[in-house]
C-alpha cells in the first residue's frame, strides 16, 4: 500500500506527542513493507534529511511566542492560513499526490498548514483518507482565536467525509459536542507505547518516603496548581513526600511554591529528553496526573505505568477510559483535596502499590504496545484505500479553487465575518 | 434520460425587487427562471438565491422561488455579500447558475457549488466587484458559460464552452395594446446612469417632439445634468414608474431609444456598456420599434429597418426620431415586426427552452457520473 502521511511537523522537529506518534506509525508501516511518504512542514530548525520525508509544506508557526507580537490584522491572517486555507500548501499536496499517487492518506495534526483547505482538496479529488485525531484538531480548524464558528463546524461535518481514528471516546465526544460531525467510519484507538518491556519492578518507597513525579507541560491546564495544593495539604497533615516536576515550566510556579512553602518538597527539574524521562519513571513510586478534563489521552501516565510507576490520574481524562481504578491505577477527582487523599493513602501505606504497579505494567505492554495498536490503524488504512473513488474534478480545478478560497478567506477575515 | 424534476438555483447578489435593486442584471434571471419553468411545463423549479438582512422564501410565480439568505459579512460593495446559509441552499438543488459572476458572491457560489459536486453555469451581467475570479480563471471551473449576446460572449477567454441564450423578455407581460392608442412620444426606459447616454438622446431630440425619460436616477450629478439639458425641450422625467406605467409608455411611444455609450459625457469609458439592452426587447414585445446606438450587443437584437434602427451619431438619431414621428404607418409596420421578432427569438419561453436543454444535459451528465 502506498501511504502519504500528512503532518504539520515530523520528528525530530516536534511540538509534542502528536508528531512523535506520527513518526512511530510511519516507521511501523514502513517496517510492514508499505511504501510511505511523509509530507510535512518545513522544519523550524535544521534537521537531517530522509528520502521518505518531504518537508515541503509552508508552516504557519502559530506556536512561536515571537508571533504573538504581530499586529491584530497580521495575526488574524496568520491564523486563517494556519486553520483554513493556504493555497501554497494545497499546491504542495496536489503535487505530491501527482508524484506519489498514494492509495490512501494518513493525516495527523494539520494545525499550521491551512488544514481545512487540505481536507477540502482531498475531498474534491476523492482521495481516501484516515485522520488520526490525537487532539481536537477539527475544532481548531473550525474556530477563530476567540472561539468556534458554528456554521463552519456544521459545514465541516456536511462536507468532509473520511475515516477517523480517535484516541479516546472523550475526545470524540468533545469534538462532536461542538457540532462537528465526524462524517465517516470512526474508531476509538488509544495511543501507544514503544520500546522493550523492562524487568518487572518490585521495589517501592526506596528512599523511605513516597516519591512522586509529573512530566510534561508544567502548567495550570495540566493541573499543576491542583497538585501543589494537594502536596501543601499533605504537608500540613504531616505526610512526607517528594514531588519532582519535569518539563517546560510556567515561571509563575516559583512564586506558587514559595507561597505554599513547598520548596522543601517540590523540585522543578526542567526539560529532559524523552529517554531520560523514561529512565526516571522507575525511580518514582507514583505519577500524579491531575490534568484538565479535556485531556484527549495522556501518554505520560501510560508510559509511567509501563515502568511500574503507579499513575494517580484525574477521573475525567482520556487515559482514564482505559485504566481501571485500583487495578491499573488510582483515580481521583481533579481537586486538591481528592488528590491529597489519594496521595496520602499511598504515603500512609493504606494502598499497596506493588500489585497495582505490576498489573499496570502488564496492562500497558499487553494492550498499548505499538505492535498491538498499530495493526488496527493499518487495517483502517487498508479499508479506506479499498473503497471506490469518484472525484468531483481534476487537479487544476483543485488548484484554482484553493487560490480562490485563500483570497476569499483573507477578504472575509478583513471584513470581520471571521474576526 | 431527461430529469423530470430538476431543481435549479440562480445565485445573484441582488434581486429584482424594491428591497434590492431594479436593473436588467436582476430582471434577466427572474425572467429566465420563469422561462425555464414554463419550458419544462412545470417540472422544473428555480430558486433565485439572493441576500438580505432578513431571510425569507416566497414563490414569485409558479415554480419560481425567491430565497433570501441572511447576509453575514460586512462588504464595502453590495455585490460582495456572503452568507453561511449558502451551502445548505446549494445542497437542495441539482444545478447552480451563477449570475453576476465577477463578484465575491459569485466567486463564493462557484466555490461552494464545485465543492458540493453541482454542475455550474455562469453568466456575467456586467457588474463586477472582484478581480479575483478573472485572475484565477474561475470560468475554467464552470461547466458552461452563458452569454446573452455575441458581444457578451466575445469577452470570455476560457476553454469552457460558451453558449449564447439571447432575450428572455416576458411576452405575456409586455404586449401590444389591445385597443388602439395614440403614439405621441419618444421614450427612454432604463436606469439613469452616465453610460446610458441619455444626454445624447436629449441633445438629438427635435424641439417639437416630446420625450419621456423613465428610470431611476442612480447618479445625482448625471441626473442634474440631464435636467439642465432638457430645459427648453419637451422632456419629462418619470423616476418612480410602476410596471403598468412602463407598459403604457412603451405602447404609446413611436420608439424606445437606448443611446448607450462606450465613453460617457464625463470621459469615463466602458468596455461592455450593454450586454443586451433589455428594455429594447420589452418595447419590441409591446409592438414598439427599437432604436439603439451601435454600442455593445444592441445591434444584434435589431433588424435594421425591419423592427428598429441602429444609429451612429446624434444627427442620425435626430433624423430617425423625426422620421418615425412623422410616419405612423412605419411605426405600426415596424412594431408588428418587432413583436414577431420577440415571439420567435427573444421571448422568455424561447430563452427558457434553450436554457433548460443546457441544464438537462449537465444534470444528466452529473447524475451519470455519480451513478
Amino acid at each position: 500500500m502506498k501511504i502519504l502521511a500528512l503532518t504539520n511537523l515530523y520528528p525530530p522537529d516536534v511540538i509534542g506527542g502528536y508528531e512523535i506518534a506520527c513518526g512511530h506509525i510511519v516507521d511501523f508501516l514502513r517496517g510492514r513493507g508499505h511504501d510511505v511518504r511523509v509530507l510535512s512542514g518545513a522544519p523550524r530548525q535544521p534537521v537531517a534529511t530522509a528520502d521518505h520525508v518531504w518537508r515541503r509544506f509552508q508552516l504557519t508557526d502559530v506556536w512561536n511566542p515571537y508571533a504573538m507580537g504581530f499586529g491584530h490584522s497580521t495575526r488574524m491572517l496568520r491564523e486563517a492560513e494556519s486553520r483554513y486555507f493556504n493555497a501554497h500548501n494545497v499546491h504542495v499536496l496536489l503535487s505530491a499526490l501527482e508524484e506519489f499517487q498514494p492509495d490512501v492518506l494518513y493525516a495527523c495534526s494539520l494545525i499550521g498548514l491551512g488544514g481545512l483547505g487540505l481536507l477540502g482538496a482531498i475531498q474534491f479529488l476523492d482521495q481516501p483518507w484516515v485522520w488520526q485525531l490525537g487532539d481536537a484538531v477539527p475544532k481548531y480548524l473550525c474556530s477563530q482565536p476567540n472561539g468556534l464558528i458554528p456554521p463552519l463546524a456544521k459545514l465541516f461535518g456536511d462536507s468532509l467525509s473520511g475515516s477517523f481514528i480517535v484516541v479516546s471516546r472523550r475526545l470524540a465526544d468533545e469534538i462532536e459536542s461542538h457540532g462537528i460531525r465526524l462524517n465517516g467510519p470512526s474508531e476509538i484507538i488509544p495511543n501507544w507505547i514503544v520500546g522493550s518491556r523492562p524487568e518487572p519492578r518490585r521495589e517501592y518507597f526506596r528512599s523511605g518516603r513516597l516519591r512522586v513525579l509529573n512530566a510534561g507541560q508544567i502548567s495550570g491546564h495540566k493541573g499543576i496548581d491542583c497538585l501543589l495544593e494537594a502536596v501543601a495539604i499533605l504537608k500540613r497533615d504531616g505526610v512526607d513526600l517528594d514531588l519532582d516536576l519535569f518539563g517546560p515550566t510556567d515561571p509563575r510556579f516559583d512564586s506558587v511554591l514559595r507561597k505554599l512553602d513547598l520548596n522543601d518538597r517540590v523540585r522543578l527539574m526542567g526539560i529532559r529528553s524523552q529517554s531520560e524521562i523514561f529512565a526516571k519513571y522507575s525511580e518514582y513510586d507514583v505519577f500524579a496526573f491531575p490534568t484538565e478534563s479535556r485531556e484527549p489521552f495522556g501518554m505520560a501516565p501510560l508510559e509511567a505505568a509501563a515502568r511500574g510507576c503507579v499513575p494517580i490520574i484525574a477521573r475525567e481524562c482520556g487515559i482514564a477510559e482505559y485504566m481501571v481504578h485500583g487495578v491499573h491505577c488510582l483515580k481521583a477527582d481533579r481537586t486538591p483535596a481528592s488528590f491529597a487523599a489519594a496521595l496520602g493513602d499511598v504515603a500512609r501505606g493504606r494502598v499497596a502499590l506493588e500489585p497495582i504497579g505490576r498489573r499496570g505494567e502488564a496492562f500497558a505492554w499487553r494492550e498499548f504496545h505499538i505492535d498491538v495498536v498499530a495493526p488496527r490503524i493499518e487495517r483502517g488504512l487498508l479499508e479506506a484505500a479499498s473503497r471506490s473513488r469518484r472525484p468531483l474534478g481534476g487537479f487544476d480545478d483543485a488548484r484554482r479553487m484553493a487560490r480562490m478560497a485563500e483570497h476569499l478567506t483573507h477578504m472575509i477575515v478583513q471584513e470581520g465575518l471571521v474576526a | 434520460m431527461i430529469p423530470r424534476h430538476a431543481r435549479i438555483a440562480y445565485l445573484t447578489p441582488l434581486y429584482f425587487d424594491e428591497n434590492s435593486y431594479i436593473g436588467g442584471g436582476e430582471r434577466y434571471p427572474l425572467n429566465l427562471a420563469k422561462g425555464v419553468v414554463a419550458a419544462s411545463e412545470g417540472a422544473s423549479r428555480v430558486d433565485i438565491i439572493s441576500y438580505g438582512r432578513t431571510p425569507r422564501r416566497i414563490e414569485l410565480s409558479p415554480g419560481v422561488w425567491l430565497r433570501v439568505l441572511t447576509i453575514h459579512n460586512r462588504p464595502a460593495d453590495p455585490l460582495d455579500v456572503l452568507s453561511w446559509d449558502l451551502p445548505d441552499a446549494i445542497d437542495e438543488v441539482d444545478l447552480v447558475h451563477i449570475h453576476a459572476a465577477f463578484t465575491r458572491s459569485g466567486e463564493m457560489g462557484l466555490l461552494v457549488a464545485k465543492q458540493r459536486g453541482k454542475p455550474v453555469c455562469v453568466t456575467d451581467h456586467g457588474g463586477s466587484s472582484s478581480g479575483l475570479g478573472r485572475e484565477v480563471g474561475m470560468l475554467e471551473l464552470a461547466d458552461r458559460v452563458i452569454a446573452y449576446s455575441q458581444f457578451g460572449a466575445s469577452f470570455f477567454r476560457t476553454k469552457t464552452r460558451v453558449e449564447i441564450v439571447p432575450g428572455g423578455v416576458d411576452g405575456t407581460m409586455f404586449t401590444p395594446s389591445p385597443v388602439p392608442v395614440v403614439r405621441d412620444r419618444v421614450l427612454y426606459v432604463g436606469r439613469l446612469l452616465p453610460h446610458k447616454g441619455v444626454d445624447r438622446l436629449i441633445e438629438a431630440l427635435p424641439d417639437d417632439l416630446p420625450l419621456t425619460v423613465c428610470g431611476r436616477p442612480y447618479h445625482a450629478k448625471y441626473f442634474e445634468d440631464l435636467q439642465a439639458l432638457a430645459c427648453g425641450k419637451q422632456v419629462s422625467f418619470v423616476t418612480d414608474a410602476s410596471d403598468a406605467t412602463i407598459l403604457d409608455l412603451y405602447r404609446r411611444s413611436w420608439a424606445n431609444v437606448l443611446p448607450s455609450v462606450y465613453r460617457d459625457r464625463y470621459g469615463t469609458t466602458y468596455v461592455a456598456p450593454e450586454l443586451m439592452g433589455f428594455t429594447l426587447l420589452e418595447a419590441m414585445a409591446c409592438g414598439t420599434p427599437a432604436i439603439a446606438a451601435r454600442t455593445g450587443a444592441m445591434p444584434e437584437f435589431i433588424d435594421e429597418g425591419v423592427n428598429g434602427f441602429v444609429f451612429d451619431d446624434v444627427d442620425a438619431l435626430r433624423g430617425l426620431l423625426r422620421r418615425l414621428a412623422d410616419d405612423p404607418s412605419l411605426v405600426e409596420r415596424m412594431g408588428l415586426a418587432a413583436r414577431r421578432t420577440v415571439d420567435e427569438r427573444f421571448d422568455l419561453t424561447v430563452a427558457g427552452g434553450m436554457m433548460l436543454a443546457i441544464y438537462r444535459d449537465l444534470i444528466d451528465a452529473a447524475r451519470e457520473a455519480a451513478a
